[in-house]
């Protein structure tokens, strides 16, 4: 029994339903489990294939930028200035994307955006995910004055509007990239914390967790190889929704002048320059923003797949919304 | 509990949240920097700081400045704006009828959205109707609002024409910053409605109705929808927060005159006492209204109270 939970839980994914010969302790949550653990069918449909594709371009303009982008992101040719995408009359084959106010190669601006936009985000909620998967770790597994005072400041954080704070940081504290990973990854944890401690409250009462404790191993051994590995499959998919919202949250900010600052080029900051040159050439704004909507449709959409292909009953409606 | 209890805790609780708010601000405002360098002006030597200490009381300890700050704030008393010269809590409380009719609007056209196409998503399940609808919805979720408020510009002020480009003014000027606002909402509440829809018709009340006989309209007006309503609600209540923030960056988008814009304003020229005010101010109204729909929430649904807490 103190085995990991997968074998037992596979086990039970096929005893029928209504055989009498189910485990008292061990009623609906044991098939839940069994469908985190064990998806069935591993089909490749559009939603992931989406999301492959992206997160691989986005893994490639953050690794091999130099030698993807046509032109330096920095590069100033003033006599080159909001010239069109190529495509468009006055557009020339060498930007293909047409170029910004400085005469910069909107292209390339775009993918070594990438690097700017995914290590920060990948950065700051791995930091924040941590962070918010112990403490939902502990709270959920000691309960008591800990678990009512985690669920007090998740609650508190979640409703809160967090871009007023992020705003007042930002603003005040100074705008340097660092402060920036601490804001979002401040941003990041209440969600984790949230359906970590749900999970392992139900988990707790489970028989292997009992029987771990009664062959002596210690709460840090019990918490770490027997209840993590059963919360994995929700982190999964809390990991991709807060990416996407991670992503959303720093080219805001920096949309607003409060988070990347140049000359480091970054999306948000991107549409934020070009704003001005809108009505004249869409095309400084309309890329930027159309990588930022693919990088978070990409992060949405694989959220929704994992979580249904490890969750086919239970609708989560909180997770949707 | 009863009704005036209720009331009590809530309007303890609402204290309790506003008192946490305002110490957060305040430790934001004094540990992340020396604010007398922020009112300085360029080139001023170290005894100048020091009179701008004095001045502002930083000279004394952070318990004894917790203090002033929340007395000052029980009073309204948020500073004087460096540039307008004003009080900041009277410049920022000018501009809140902006914000919230902006963020009223934006709440009330998701509302007006979602709810149908959501139960039309449910009522239609697997078919290209309800694919179309909830690819939509979670374009909507992914789109940040401030692009999509500035593609809207493009395509609906500049090369059509139909609407203004920004600013306030008569109703024209409140269409494109309230559907880009209401965007995510919108999105996120569609989504909601539909499995809510979907579980609700799922239960044994709802085949007890249709069993009787009555007809697919009845079931789903009379019987279904009411209850599948209540987690949307609460989602409603909840996305103010979402709102809010959102409001700090279409206002800035469409020039709209609200507390966002200022804030943001405030901050590009270190206005601090402002962009304080404009902080606690929004965060204030967040924490009001949102405590507003708790309590109609609990009156809506008893069963809340009990499985809360």
């Amino acid at each position: 029994m103190a085995r990991s939970s997968r074998g037992r839980a596979a086990r039970l994914s096929h005893v029928d339903a209504s055989a009498p010969a189910r485990p008292v302790d061990a009623p609906a949550p044991a098939s839940a489990i069994a469908a985190t653990m064990r998806p069935r069918r591993f089909r490749l449909t559009l939603k992931p294939a989406f999301g492959i594709l992206v997160g691989a371009a986005l893994v490639l303009c953050t690794l091999f930028p130099d030698q993807i982008a046509p032109a330096s992101p920095t590069d100033q040719q003033l006599a080159e200035r909001l010239r069109p995408p190529a495509w468009m009359e006055a557009g020339i084959a060498r930007h293909l994307l047409g170029t910004d106010a400085l005469g910069r190669d909107v292209c390339s601006r775009v993918i070594y955006g990438a690097r700017t936009t995914f290590l920060v985000a990948l950065v700051s909620s791995l930091i924040g995910g941590v962070g918010g998967t112990a403490l939902g770790l502990l709270a959920g597994y000691y309960g008591g004055a800990l678990d009512e005072f985690v669920r007090k400041l998740v609650d508190m954080q979640l409703a809160f509007p967090y871009l007023l704070l992020a705003i007042s940081v930002m603003a005040i504290a100074g705008r340097s990239l660092p402060i920036l990973v601490v804001v979002l990854a401040l941003s990041s944890w209440a969600a984790f914390a949230r359906i970590v401690r749900g999970e392992v409250l139900s988990l707790r009462e489970r028989q292997f967790i009992e029987g771990a404790r009664a062959i002596g191993c210690n709460d840090g051994r019990i918490l770490l190889t027997h209840v993590l590995p059963g919360v994995t499959a929700s982190l999964c998919v809390v990991w991709s929704f807060d990416l996407a919202r991670v992503v959303v949250l720093e080219s805001s900010l920096s949309f607003l002048g409060l988070g990347v600052q140049p000359p480091t080029p970054s999306w948000g900051m991107d549409l934020s320059e070009s704003r001005q040159f809108l009505q004249i050439a869409y095309w400084t704004v309309l890329f930027p923003g159309l990588a930022i909507c693919l990088v978070v449709l990409a992060a949405n959409l694989v959220g929704d797949w994992v979580r249904d292909v490890l969750d086919p009953i239970v609708k989560r409606n909180r997770a949707a919304a | 509990m009863g009704w005036p209890g209720e009331a009590t805790r809530a309007l303890g609780h609402l204290l309790a949240v506003m008192l946490g708010t305002a110490s957060l601000v305040f430790v934001v405002l004094r540990l992340t920097g020396d604010p007398a360098m922020m009112v300085a002006p360029p080139g001023a030597t170290l005894d100048d700081l020091a009179a701008i200490r004095r001045d502002l009381g930083l000279d004394r300890s952070i318990a004894a400045q917790y203090v002033e700050f929340l007395r000052k704030l029980a009073v309204g008393d948020l500073g004087e704006s460096f540039r307008y010269r004003r009080p900041a809590l009277e410049i920022v409380t000018e501009r809140a009828g902006a914000t919230v009719q902006l963020a009223l609007a934006a709440q009330l056209l998701a509302i007006a959205v979602a709810i149908p196409l959501g139960v039309i998503s449910a009522i239609r399940r697997d078919t290209w109707l309800d694919a179309a609808l909830t690819g939509l919805a979670t374009l909507g979720q992914s789109i940040p609002n401030f692009w999509l408020g500035l593609m809207a510009i493009v395509v609906f002020a500049v090369h059509l024409g139909w609407l203004p480009t920004s600013g306030r003014g008569g109703w024209l000027h409140l269409v494109l910053p309230a559907i880009t606002l209401s965007s995510y909402s919108m999105a996120s509440l569609t989504r909601l409605m539909r499995s809510s829809v979907l579980e609700v018709l799922g239960s044994d009340y709802v085949r007890t109705a249709r069993a009787k006989g009555l007809s697919a309209g009845s079931v789903l007006f009379k019987h279904a929808l009411k209850n599948a309503l209540i987690p949307v609600v609460t989602l409603t209540g909840l996305q103010l927060g979402v709102l809010l923030s959102g409001a700090v960056i279409v206002e800035t988008v469409f020039a709209w005159p609200g507390i966002g814009r200022l804030t943001i304003e405030a901050i590009h020229t270190r206005d601090y006492p402002l962009v304080q005010a404009g902080v606690v101010l929004m965060a204030m109204l967040f924490v009001v209204v949102n405590q507003g729909v708790d309590l109609c929430y609990r009156w809506l649904d008893p069963r809340v109270a009990g499985r809360r807490g």
